[in-house]
């Protein structure tokens, strides 16, 4: 991913963490999954682009974070969406469904 | 609980943090690597692949880590507020449940912190706050003579014309005390308290006038008009505040004065009272050669030079001192300028007093938060069920141990907010008690540095008392204490040891209170009951009347008014008899010492003596003995024959023969003063002391009819009942007599002698009222551990009982245990006291530091009282029924 779209990056990536945790809890390497497996692999996040996200998240606490056992019962850290992180992903949501909308309009523009 | 607390509830340190994210990081690295090897990747290139596809692994590390231990920082805070919000309601819960317990925690502290609060904020204000000078620490004040009490408040203007030479000083002025002046209004006569000030006196203070200007050396020209300096209370009392009054007349005493300023309110006469000031030319005292060396009259001030220490004050002082020793050679007692600097002039035994009460302040607060922390400990103990429930719920002992400091730390500031208003009523009474003792800076003030510092003191008491207690009632035995039979089980020696530590504590502070109260009460005694040789009770009055402004300034008219004065106040009913003197060992260090010769003048070991003049009936009025010879009469008047009475010291030293009566004596020095005259010795009388120093002078009686012309003679009234209540009628009288001449000061002599005494008594009262509640709080404190013991061993007495064992034997049991630490408590007190005894010293006088009287009756009283606390306890352990112990459990 390109360096120089920094806040789209993070903007985006914020919006895929929050909507995926909007399923359940899930450890880093699960949110991975979920959306490389959702888009079918057309979007794969950058695992230190999405550790560095959702440490952030934690710290704005939009979301929280507890250690808990993975199906491979190792140590795992799992997120979940605080009522705040809620909050804000659907209106992340909103934003970017606005921006996507305009980008496209640009984009398809004859 | 709080799901999100999970995380935070674990504080974890830096390291931690950075392994907590490599532990996430190498989870991620791991589920990839096993991702591809199951897609059929070798493990090898699995994990290469891993860590190249997851991006800067070290920023990532770096960056997380830093995120982490802010949340960490942050987190901590939050759940410390919470803690602490959960702390503050349970206590406050508990507070309501125990509203008693509650009442006598707070009411106890309060008296213990408004008792340190209302005293601090008087030490502050008489030792720690500035003087309200310029450069006050420059200060001094200068005396005449050795010792600590010895010499002389006087100099001579010789003297201060001296000092005024010595290089250290930058200043030195002259002020004289002059008593009241009446102020003739227009309505109305006041009284103003005045003293005449040397022209450089306000420049030496470093003080400005508020309106106009303050005396200055124009005010000596010789063609100046007589001047007056109001003070702002005078300025606001009688003339409204009006700035117009500055340059107007004004009738004071026989001299009509040009107002030329007014103080400002802050403003206060050094070691002096003063309403109004008038200038003091030194000019006359120097130039007369002989009275510049004899007459005491002045008192003195001085400025040290910036950046000179006292020592170098002190030692100019020597060498001046060696120039008086010069100018009176052989003089058996040579006179040496003493300097002291201006606050402990100002503050002298106030002072002292004001350490030790305050000392006393704070061991009464060291016993009320031991006494608490009793009370912390045994409600604690009841408490451990529930804090043992507490424990078992997963709260560690650090947080048991802050939830008891939180809940006393709340006691603690609730009775300190309770102690101030305490010691706003305090106030009152505290102005009371030392009303005439202290300087009026010394007024009690409450301001926000003394509530810091009250609210500081609170906390800190708080977790004093709570420390102790929380840390016993913390060492929890899970089992033991959850199990029913807990209270069976023996109480744990090691809690009794504690108690016992707490009472025997306070039994020894208790000790040293009592020991000090003793010394000053017994100090105190004495010095009410000390022989001054006149009689300083409630029947005789003493007063001042000023001859009205019209009379003529000749000695016959002002003798004509006296005498006629007199008369009608011996016919006013309950007066036994009347007199009048100028000069009177009450009147504050006597200020007029001639030295006495009898046969040659040149005697160089003429004794001095206190100077004091009488009219007829003087030794009658104030019960001064007459033991040889006769009493002035009335026909001693300055044509007869000049005559003197000696006291019965002053006449074994001059006459070691006996001869007195009859004899010649001369005032050294009188210099054509109507001091110098030889007089004859008509009559010996009993010695008297002088009232500000208790100390024996000599003293020499004279004829007041036979000096100069004093304008407002001191009366001297003797009643049959209580002299204050002739007052009225005494008005009365003098309105019809000479309407313009006002009664001044009337008060009677005990009423005179509180007033020297002040201080003492101050700190006895003070001394006193703390060491009852000391006693009161050990007695409690002994009683309270004494009644746990016995309810913890209800079981063992019942079968001590059911064994055969006598009353007697149950009883003595239980006095022993508690007697025991009384008496430990008792003699480490008493070797306490034998040290501290040392603070008091300069209080008390009369009375040996190491007095064995109040070291014997204190620790008899101490122990008595302890007695009687654990004889409740005791019958109560006698009465324990077998079965009845039996079944309790």
């Amino acid at each position: 991913m390109a360096r120089e779209s920094l806040d789209l990056v993070h903007g985006t990536v914020d919006v895929l963490i929050l909507r995926t945790l909007a399923w359940g809890p899930m450890h880093g390497y699960g949110i991975k999954t979920f959306v490389r497996d959702r888009t079918s692999g057309a979007i794969t996040i950058e695992s230190a682009a999405l550790y560095q996200a959702l440490h952030r998240l934690e710290k704005k606490k939009l979301v929280r974070a507890w250690w808990g056992q993975s199906d491979t019962n190792r140590r795992a850290k799992y997120y979940e969406l605080t009522a705040a992180g809620k909050r804000h992903s659907q209106s992340r949501l909103d934003t970017m469904r606005e921006y996507v909308g305009a980008l496209m309009r640009v984009l398809e523009a004859k | 609980m709080r799901r999100h607390r999970k995380y935070a509830d674990v504080p974890r340190d830096d390291q931690r943090v950075q392994a907590d994210v490599d532990d996430e990081i190498r989870f991620d690295i791991d589920m990839r690597v096993r991702d591809l090897v199951a897609q059929g990747m070798g493990a090898d290139a699995a994990r290469e692949q891993a860590v190249r596809e997851f991006g800067d692994v070290d920023e990532t590390r770096r960056y997380c880590a830093s995120l982490d231990a802010s949340t960490e920082r942050a987190a901590r805070r939050t759940a410390w507020l919470d803690d602490l919000r959960e702390d503050i309601l349970l206590a406050w819960r508990g507070m309501r449940r125990a509203p008693a317990f509650a009442l006598v925690v707070l009411v106890t502290l309060a008296m213990g912190i408004g008792a340190n609060t209302a005293i601090f904020s008087v030490v502050r204000r008489v030792l720690i706050d500035r003087l309200p000078y310029r450069d006050a620490n420059q200060l001094l004040r200068v005396y005449a003579g050795t010792g600590p009490r010895g010499g002389s408040d006087y100099l001579t203007a010789r003297e201060l014309v001296d000092l005024a030479d010595a290089p250290s000083l930058a200043g030195v002025a002259a002020f004289g005390s002059l008593g009241g002046a009446t102020y003739y209004g227009d309505e109305s006569t006041d009284m103003f308290s005045i003293a005449s000030v040397t022209p450089n006196f306000f420049p030496v203070l470093g003080a400005r006038a508020q309106v106009g200007r303050a005396i200055g050396e124009q005010d000596l020209a010789p063609d100046a008009r007589p001047v007056v300096l109001l003070s702002d209370a005078i300025w606001q009392r009688v003339f409204g505040g009006d700035p117009r009054v500055v340059g107007r007349s004004i009738q004071l005493g026989p001299v009509s004065r040009s107002v030329i300023g007014v103080m400002p309110p802050d403003f206060e006469s050094p070691t002096f009272t003063a309403e109004v000031w008038i200038p003091l030319d030194l000019r006359p005292f120097v130039a007369d050669p002989v009275r510049s060396r004899t007459m005491r009259v002045l008192r003195g001030i001085a400025r040290m030079k910036p950046d000179v220490s006292l020592d170098r004050v002190r030692s100019d002082g020597a060498t001046i001192s060696a120039r008086w020793r010069d100018a009176r050679p052989g003089s058996p007692d040579p006179v040496a300028p003493r300097v002291v600097p201006l606050r402990d002039a100002m503050v002298g035994d106030v002072g002292r007093a004001l350490v030790a009460v305050m000392g006393a302040a704070i061991v009464v607060l060291v016993i009320t938060c031991i006494n608490i922390a009793g009370l912390f400990l045994a409600r604690a103990t009841a408490r451990r069920r529930e804090l043992a429930v507490r424990a078992a719920l997963g709260a560690g002992r650090g947080r048991l141990v802050r939830q008891l400091l939180a809940e006393s730390a709340l006691y603690g500031i609730g009775g300190g907010a309770l102690g101030v208003g305490l010691a706003f009523a305090a106030k009152r009474v505290l102005e009371v008690i030392s009303a005439g003792s202290m300087p009026k800076f010394g007024e009690m003030h409450i301001d926000v540095a003394l509530l810091v510092t009250t609210a500081i003191v609170s906390i800190l008491c708080g977790v004093a008392f709570g420390l102790f207690p929380a840390l016993v009632a913390t060492r929890v035995d899970l089992k033991e204490s959850l199990s029913e039979s807990s209270r069976s089980s023996s109480a744990g020696a090691s809690r009794t040891r504690g108690r016992q530590v707490l009472v025997t504590t306070q039994i020894a502070l208790a000790m040293v209170l009592m020991i000090g109260a003793g010394l000053l009460l017994r100090s105190f005694a004495a010095l009410v009951t000390t022989d001054l040789g006149y009689t300083a009770d409630n029947h005789v009055l003493t007063f001042r009347v000023e001859a009205p402004p019209s009379l003529p300034r000749d000695q016959a008219a002002r003798n004509a008014f006296f005498v006629d004065l007199l008369t009608r106040i011996r016919a006013l009913p309950g007066v036994r008899s009347a007199a009048f003197t100028d000069i009177s060992p009450w009147n504050g260090p006597n200020s007029v010492r001639p030295r006495i010769v009898a046969g040659s003048a040149d005697d160089v070991d003429a004794p001095s003596a206190m100077y004091i003049t009488a009219t007829e009936d003087y030794f009658a009025a104030t019960g001064t003995k007459i033991l040889r010879g006769r009493s002035i009469r009335a026909d001693d008047r300055p044509n007869a024959v000049p005559v003197a009475l000696i006291s019965d010291s002053l006449a074994r030293r001059l006459f070691p023969a006996g001869n007195a009566i009859g004899s010649q004596i001369l005032f050294e020095g009188g210099g054509g003063s109507s001091l110098d005259k030889w007089r004859e010795v008509i009559g010996v009388v009993a010695d008297v002391r002088e009232m500000s120093s208790r100390s024996f002078m000599p003293a020499v009686y004279v004829s007041d009819w036979q000096e100069d012309p004093w304008r407002r003679p001191e009366f001297v009234v003797r009643t049959t009942g209580d002299a204050a209540s002739i007052v009225p009628a005494l008005r009365r009288m003098l309105r019809e007599v000479s309407p313009r001449s006002p009664l001044l000061v009337p008060r009677t002599l005990r009423e005179v002698m509180h007033l020297f005494i002040a201080p003492q008594e101050l700190a006895m009262t003070l001394f006193t009222v703390f060491a009852t509640i000391a006693l009161a709080l050990a007695a409690l404190g002994v009683y309270a551990v004494m009644a746990y013991i016995v309810t913890a061993r209800t079981r063992e007495f019942g079968i001590r009982t059911a064994l055969g064992a006598g009353r007697a034997s149950v009883m003595l049991l239980v006095l022993r245990q508690g007697m025991v630490a009384a008496g430990i408590g008792c003699a480490a007190g008493l070797i306490l006291s034998l040290a501290g005894a040392r603070a008091i010293e300069g209080l008390i006088a009369n009375v040996p530091a190491h007095d064995w009287i109040t070291f014997v009756a204190a620790p008899i009283v101490l122990l008595g009282a302890t007695l009687a606390a654990c004889m409740i306890p005791a019958k109560v352990a006698v009465n324990v029924q077998p079965v009845e112990a039996l079944r309790a459990e």
